[in-house]
């Protein structure tokens, strides 16, 4: 017989302490480094970026503000358009270059990208990746039982700790 | 080509070593950690391989009758099918999204920076998918010379054992753990999963432009 059947509960155990393992290694330890280097949320990892790149923070306040220009144009125009003087002919052009403003805003993109550990991709990835590497074997296989056949010599640790097999 | 941005924005990754060291030494662990778990995901999965071909050949029977029959070798069979399937969609979970990472910052960013990375992560994934499936094909194999040889010994066969010659060279040719549509599927499924991140990134890239 190579293989020896676990008990669901076993199984479920298995799969809940490698879940639970992965969590703490892939994502609580990150998480934990990043908060006390202040790189976990996007406000204290800005205040950090802009201390240590001083270009960064003139490229950011020069874009930010390009962006308070656009908004108070556009609230001027808002504020023509809702004048009754403002003739119809006006309104018309009022109206498209208000377009335009809105388009620049909309399409404008911040010179830089602050990407913080707490909702970065790599925050969900590293525990799904840990997890899903070992689950396979310990799927099937009882501890310190792994299905080596008497006349096999072969190498494999793995058949003491017992982790995977 | 490799090495130029082409992007006009700076990226300040919290896992960058000019912005936070101690999470660029957090992220190697986790490469290391990633590393050391899938050489022992291969050494677990090939040593299991050539321990079941090692049993396989001790187990096997006097003739290649009762080999081909041995309902015990027959059900190890699809259950070692079994394993592999449900072993590769597990294993898939991460290296789906790993290799979606990188296929979307190539594809639909047009980094070629990450081309490299992202082809022998992709090549990881194939390469571990195929050891997974080495028990597999190890007992597949040993099945289909059991087969072959009791084909051979019915031929040869002389006297009693001659009688009902045609009826049970079918029973063995209709033999079969696992069946054409079966392995077509699993070779599909294996084929797909590897181009899914592929596909659907260059699906969204030419959706947007």
């Amino acid at each position: 017989m190579l293989s020896t059947q676990r008990s669901p509960l076993d199984v479920v155990l298995s799969l809940f302490l490698i879940a639970a393992g992965a969590i703490v290694v892939g994502c609580i330890l990150p998480g934990v480094v990043a908060y006390r280097a202040g790189v976990f949320a996007e406000d204290t990892m800005k205040v950090l970026v802009f201390n240590q790149f001083p270009d960064a923070k003139n490229a950011m306040a020069t874009f930010e503000r390009k962006q308070a220009e656009l908004r108070a144009k556009m609230s001027h125009i808002d504020q023509l358009l809702d004048s009754p003087s403002t003739g119809i002919a006006n309104r018309r052009a009022l109206i498209a270059e208000r377009a335009v403003y809105d388009n620049q805003l909309q399409r404008a993109q911040p010179p830089i990208s602050i990407q913080p550990f707490y909702q970065h991709i790599i925050m969900y990835f590293w525990p799904i990746c840990l997890a899903a590497l070992p689950q396979s074997r310990s799927l099937r296989y009882r501890r310190k039982e792994f299905p080596l056949h008497p006349d096999a010599h072969v190498k494999c640790w793995q058949q003491r700790s017992g982790y995977f097999c | 080509m490799l090495s130029d941005a082409s992007a006009g924005r700076i990226v300040y990754a919290y896992s960058n070593v000019d912005v936070s060291a101690a999470s660029f030494a957090v992220q190697l662990l986790m490469y290391f950690i990633f590393a050391l778990l899938l050489a022992l995901v291969w050494s677990a999965w090939s040593g299991y391989a050539v321990a079941r071909q090692q049993a396989l050949e001790s187990e096997r029977g006097a003739t290649g009758i009762d080999a081909a029959f041995d309902p015990e070798r027959l059900r190890r069979l699809s259950q070692s099918l079994i394993e592999w399937q449900v072993s590769f969609v597990v294993l898939s979970i991460g290296f789906a999204i790993y290799t979606a990472i990188f296929w979307k910052q190539i594809i639909r960013v047009g980094d070629l920076r990450l081309l490299p990375e992202a082809i022998l992560v992709h090549c990881l994934w194939w390469i571990s998918g195929a050891i997974i499936g080495l028990p597999f094909l190890v007992a597949w194999s040993a099945w289909r010379v059991d087969r072959l040889r009791a084909v051979s010994e019915l031929i040869h066969a002389s006297g009693p054992q001659a009688e009902h010659l045609d009826s049970k060279l079918s029973a063995l040719r209709e033999l079969r753990p696992v069946g054409a549509w079966n392995a077509a599927a699993i070779v599909a499924t294996f084929l797909s999963a590897l181009a899914t991140p592929l596909a659907q990134m260059t699906v969204k890239a030419f959706s947007e432009n």
